[in-house]
């Protein structure tokens, strides 16, 4: 994404990695005994993830609509409270543990752990409605988010969704069938919308066997694959940074996740494995199929990969991922790399002062200001940011840190002003609301 | 749940980085400015050289001692004094004495640099600053005519741009603008060789360290400016290619003008810093005392850098740039 070089001598063009021409086998792994799910429960933009956490330990174990030791069937939707966030059990047996876990930026999450084992709970029978599928969804591979609202165009990513995921691509080359009835799913419930599929650039012929889908190639050059950009190849226009891309609109998919609602469209089953991109210590790729919930630590020993003490375990891709710290963690619905990096290989961050070489700037694809943006972020003036400093613009792709010859932390420094942003602009709008 | 024995580090994405680091570039620099510094120790030999060295090495103790006093981590030496020095030496001429260079190269790093806070934060290009301050303070020691007495040299030994100062555009005619390219003419340490600093020049911009836009930019001002002197009186203003070789031209457009921290990072910004800088460049030097003024114009330049960095595209999907 470097432009405006006069030739691109030592650039730092990052591409998305793209899959061989004939996909290879997966081999997918055995269904675990044991699986973790992750339970949504953050709150809102205004809630803090101190609140949520209270919340969830306020309320004694009674009051959740499921609780320990309950019996689960395989394809059953969990959820903690009517209309609460929904996951989807991959495996019958019983639930053996609740405990809260807090991710990064205020999210809260409820782990369930259930362990297979002969149970009496019913087999999940009656088969999926239409609306179920929005409950569903976010539990599905590929955690496809859909609004409330009928979107006008669905966009359907046929690249990664980091530089390293080839999950969407190897879903495109070799489950026409799930995705046609994905879009059948769309079409069916949405019927003003229109699709479009973006697949690597030179590929198009290949896939106007999809029908009802416009076909647009994009070149594999990260960012290019990020919603906000792929909007914008489709439409020819910025969706405004200020509001979500549905409201301008747009739906953007995974490719995998459209399969996956295609998937329990057509046979009323929701599918529960995940495609993920595996890649140890000696850099070596493999793309492997798991089913959600498993441990890292079982994809892990599976593959015959080491994780040792001080390594990184990186889930979501090197650019825009995080690090976990124990192998205990799941792999999740929207899991599409699984990364080891060595202790040594990992980039410790400095906090010198920008020198104001202007590398974030120029490689930044949504034209912020980055070496401005900084200065005002290194100060703590969130709201002066965002108004003036063009934070909320940025699609949080990472590059601005991947340049930064000063190794300053800068997509840190603009995720945690994102949050407090937010945070605050939800405070003083309850505190309008308390006020009148 | 998550409590198994192993732990592991975190951090926060990105977990890649391209490698570039901040000394990196230093050197890349420093090396850049090697072609044209090479040529005129081989020619001159001892007197460059030792100005070079001093320079170079007083700034590097200066900010050992100033980081000392201010405590700074010792990550925070990152060759930034030692490529200040470089270029504070490569714009003196080589009969510099030695109290002198180490007080330049003291000065900035103290004035120029540390009293903002070190690399990066400092609003004008220490280099320029300090010779800026010299020229002001100490002329004669600058005066380049007198540092060649004691030289037998086959070609003018007489100080191209001062000559055409006083003596009109004819003057220029004695100088061979081949001489004056492969640096066969009176100049400082690192402006004579206009072949070697176009090597190096080419080098930073191809890598992207010197941003072609400000280079680029401010040679066409100074082309755009000498151009309309010429053409309004051709006798006393010499022509444009004339004042492209001459003086600390091309070292000002590819080392001091693109210097990071004075100078701004969008790409109108930049083409208007260095437009504003090549024409300043020669309106200093056809109307001002000085012959060459170049640093004063980088100075001035330095001083709009806030203003010119206001000028910038609306952010992705951004509809105002202030609500
Ligand atoms: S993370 Fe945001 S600010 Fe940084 S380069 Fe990407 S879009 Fe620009
Ligand atoms: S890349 Fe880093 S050092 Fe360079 S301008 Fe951006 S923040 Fe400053």
């Amino acid at each position: 994404m470097i432009v405006n070089r006069l030739l691109t001598l030592g650039s730092s063009r990052l591409r998305y990695a793209l899959l061989p021409p004939t996909p290879p086998d997966l081999d997918p792994l055995p269904a675990p005994r044991s699986v973790t799910l992750l339970s949504d429960q953050t709150l809102g933009h205004g809630i803090g993830g101190r609140e949520a956490l209270l919340r969830l330990k306020q309320i004694p174990g009674k009051e959740f609509k499921l609780k320990k030791g309950d019996a689960v069937a395989r394809g059953q939707l969990l959820e903690l409270f009517d209309k609460g966030h929904a996951v989807i059990s991959p495996i019958s047996g019983t639930v053996t543990n609740m405990t809260p876990y807090v991710g990064d930026y205020g999210r809260v999450y409820m782990t369930l752990t259930i362990e297979a084992g002969e149970t009496d709970a019913p087999p999940q029978t009656e088969s999926f409605q239409r609306s179920d599928m929005f409950r569903a969804a976010p539990a599905l591979p590929g955690k496809p988010d859909l609004p409330k609202t009928p979107p006008l165009r669905v966009i359907i990513n046929g690249l990664g969704s980091d530089v390293l995921a080839t999950n969407n691509q190897y879903v495109l080359k070799t489950r026409q069938k799930d995705l046609e009835a994905g879009l059948e799913w769309i079409r069916s419930t949405w019927p003003s919308a229109s699709a479009h599929l973006m697949v690597v650039e030179g590929q198009q012929q290949e896939w106007n066997r999809l029908k009802g889908c416009r076909v647009h190639g994009v070149a594999p050059v990260y960012p290019a694959a990020s919603p906000r950009l792929l909007h914008r190849t489709v439409t020819g226009e910025e969706a405004p940074s200020e509001a979500s891309l549905i409201e301008a609109g747009t739906l953007v998919l995974q490719a995998e996740a459209l399969a996956a609602m295609g998937s329990l469209y057509a046979t009323g089953i929701p599918p529960m494995q995940k495609l993920v991109q595996v890649m140890g210590k000696d850099g070596i790729g493999h793309l492997i199929s798991v089913c959600i919930g498993t441990p890292v630590s079982k994809v892990l020993e599976h593959l015959g990969l080491k994780a040792e003490y001080g390594d990184r375990l990186i889930l979501g891709g090197p650019m825009t991922g995080y690090a976990v710290y124990t192998d205990d963690f799941p792999v999740c619905p929207d899991t599409d790399t699984l990364l080891v990096q060595a202790a040594e290989k990992g980039v410790p961050s400095q906090t010198p002062s920008c020198i104001n070489c202007g590398a974030c700037n120029r490689i930044c694809p949504a034209r912020v200001p980055v070496n401005l943006l900084l200065r005002v972020l290194e100060a703590g003036h969130y709201g002066e940011a965002a108004e003036s400093f063009d934070l909320m613009s940025c699609i949080d792709c990472g590059l601005c840190s991947f340049v930064c010859p000063g190794r300053i932390p800068i997509f840190q420094y603009i995720q945690l002003a994102k949050y407090e942003h937010r945070r605050q602009v939800a405070e003083e709008a309850q505190n309008q609301e308390v006020a009148e | 749940m998550m409590s198994s024995a192993t732990r592991f580090t975190v951090g926060h994405a990105p977990f890649m980085h391209c490698g570039q680091s901040i000394s990196i570039r230093h050197l890349i620099i420093m090396a850049a400015a090697l072609p044209a510094i090479v040529p005129t120790v081989l020619r001159f030999g001892m007197p460059a050289l030792a100005v070079l060295l001093l320079a170079v090495g007083s700034a590097m103790i200066w900010e050992v001692l100033f980081q000392g006093i201010s405590r700074k981590p010792s990550s925070a030496r990152d060759g930034g004094a030692a490529l200040t020095g470089l270029l504070i030496a490569m714009l003196m001429p080589m009969a510099m004495p030695w109290w002198a260079v180490v007080c330049a190269t003291g000065l900035a790093v103290a004035l120029g640099r540390e009293i903002y806070g070190g690399t990066g934060t400092y609003p004008f290009n220490p280099a320029a600053l300090v010779t800026a301050l010299l020229l002001i303070s100490w002329p004669h020691l600058y005066d380049l005519d007198r540092t060649f007495l004691n030289y037998t040299l086959d070609f003018p030994a007489i100080w191209p741009l001062v000559e055409v100062k006083a003596m009109g555009a004819e003057a220029a005619f004695r100088f061979n603008m081949g001489d004056l390219f492969m640096g066969r003419e009176i100049a400082y340490i690192g402006t004579g060789c206009a072949a070697g600093l176009l090597i190096g020049g080419i080098f930073l911009m191809l890598t992207g360290i010197s941003r072609w836009e400000i280079c680029l930019s401010f040679l066409a001002g100074i082309l755009l400016a000498a151009t309309a002197f010429h053409l309004m009186n051709p006798a006393l203003y010499a022509g444009p290619l004339f004042h492209l070789l001459t003086g600390s031209t091309l070292l000002v457009a590819f080392f001091l003008m693109p210097e990071d921290a004075g100078s701004p990072v969008l790409p109108l910004p930049m083409m208007l810093f260095g437009l504003g800088g090549g024409i300043l460049v020669i309106i200093i030097r056809n109307l001002g005392v000085y012959g060459d003024g170049a640093v004063f114009a980088v100075l001035l330049m330095n001083l709009l850098t806030p203003i010119l960095d206001r000028m910038r595209p609306k952010a992705l999907g951004r509809s105002s740039w202030e609500k």
